[in-house]
């Protein structure tokens, strides 16, 4: 199977990277998995998926509190950004005890500041698979008052998915079919 | 003291705050805005009440809270009258930036409790992430 094109973090307004009848594989916990997408609709950015995480003291963390707006569905993906509406920096994890955005120097975050040099979020930009994939945060108030909220939004496209079986991903010799050369991948990692 | 340069367009990231106004009720040091770590802040307007009978001459810049003076004056001082208000917007402000993490104090020439007291309220611009 070729590689396509990654889509993911692309600079601009958030828009869908998986149209309807394309085929799309992610890796999970170490293995392929393959859906054909049936559609897409749009999470707006609503009260719905806003989490407000809730106070912290002046150079507190919260402890790492899983989304409760970031959530889909049996066969179901979420491609979303994220934003921050108060003066916090949250840092992300998926799954729990992962963290993204990561790298030797540390865990860098979102905070106010992240839409002034990202406006649309594209760095932010995280895949949910199903309710079992939901992103993780701990919210650090860097201030030096007490925060009342610290809140946390979410917006952006939902699939629904169809499994592919595996009748429909090897021919009768057992290669891969060639027509799933016209599979989208999801570079970001979705750990369980 | 450093000085920084403010091309005219500075692209750093920053946000607008302002804390709640804070009553002076005796001549001493005190917290007008509690600067995030890592940033460094600039006053961009400036409220003052003087509740008190006399009038109040209000001192801002940096300092150790509960201090009978300032530790510097960064602004030149305000004088208040009695039962008035002085208020400076943006565009007469000067922009100093305060050092990262610093706290911008203020102080008051006088003080009093309740009605008497010399009210200040900063909004601020915190630079940094």
């Amino acid at each position: 199977m070729e590689l396509t094109t990654i889509t993911a973090h692309r600079p601009g307004p958030i828009s869908p990277i998986l149209k309807p009848g394309e085929n799309v594989a992610f890796l999970m916990q170490g293995s392929w998995n393959f859906y054909q997408v049936l559609m897409h609709e749009p999470l707006q950015m609503g009260n719905a998926i806003l989490q407000d995480i809730g106070a912290i003291a002046a150079g507190a963390a919260s402890a790492i509190t899983q989304s409760t707006g970031v959530r889909a569905d049996t066969n179901r993906l979420l491609q979303v950004r994220f934003a921050v509406l108060d003066d916090i920096r949250v840092a992300v994890f998926q799954a729990q005890a992962s963290a993204k955005f990561a790298n030797l120097a540390g865990h860098t975050q979102i905070s106010l500041m992240s839409a002034q040099m990202d406006p649309d979020a594209a760095l932010t930009e995280t895949f949910a698979f199903e309710d079992t994939h939901r992103p993780w945060f701990q919210v650090t108030n860097p201030t030096g008052v007490n925060v009342a909220q610290s809140r946390i939004i979410a917006w952006g496209i939902q699939y629904i998915l169809d499994p592919l079986p595996k009748s429909a991903l090897y021919d009768d010799a057992g290669n891969i079919r060639k027509d799933l050369r016209a599979t989208k991948v999801i570079a970001s990692a979705m750990a369980a | 003291m450093a000085q920084r340069q403010t091309p005219a367009t500075d692209l750093r990231p920053r946000i607008r705050k302002a804390q709640a106004a804070i009553l002076l009720v005796d001549t001493l040091v005190a917290t007008l805005h509690d600067t995030t770590a890592g940033r460094t802040a600039r006053l961009k307007k400036l409220w003052v009440y003087n509740g008190n009978a006399a009038a109040a001459v209000v001192e801002i810049g940096t300092g150790v809270v509960g201090a009978a003076a300032l530790t510097n004056e960064r602004y030149p001082r305000l004088r208040v009258e009695p039962g008035l208000y002085e208020f400076v917007p943006e565009d007469s402000m000067p922009s100093f930036e305060f050092d990262t993490g610093q706290d911008i104090a203020v102080r008051s020439s006088v003080g009093g409790a309740g009605a008497a007291a010399v009210r200040v309220m900063a909004e601020v611009e915190e630079i940094g992430l």
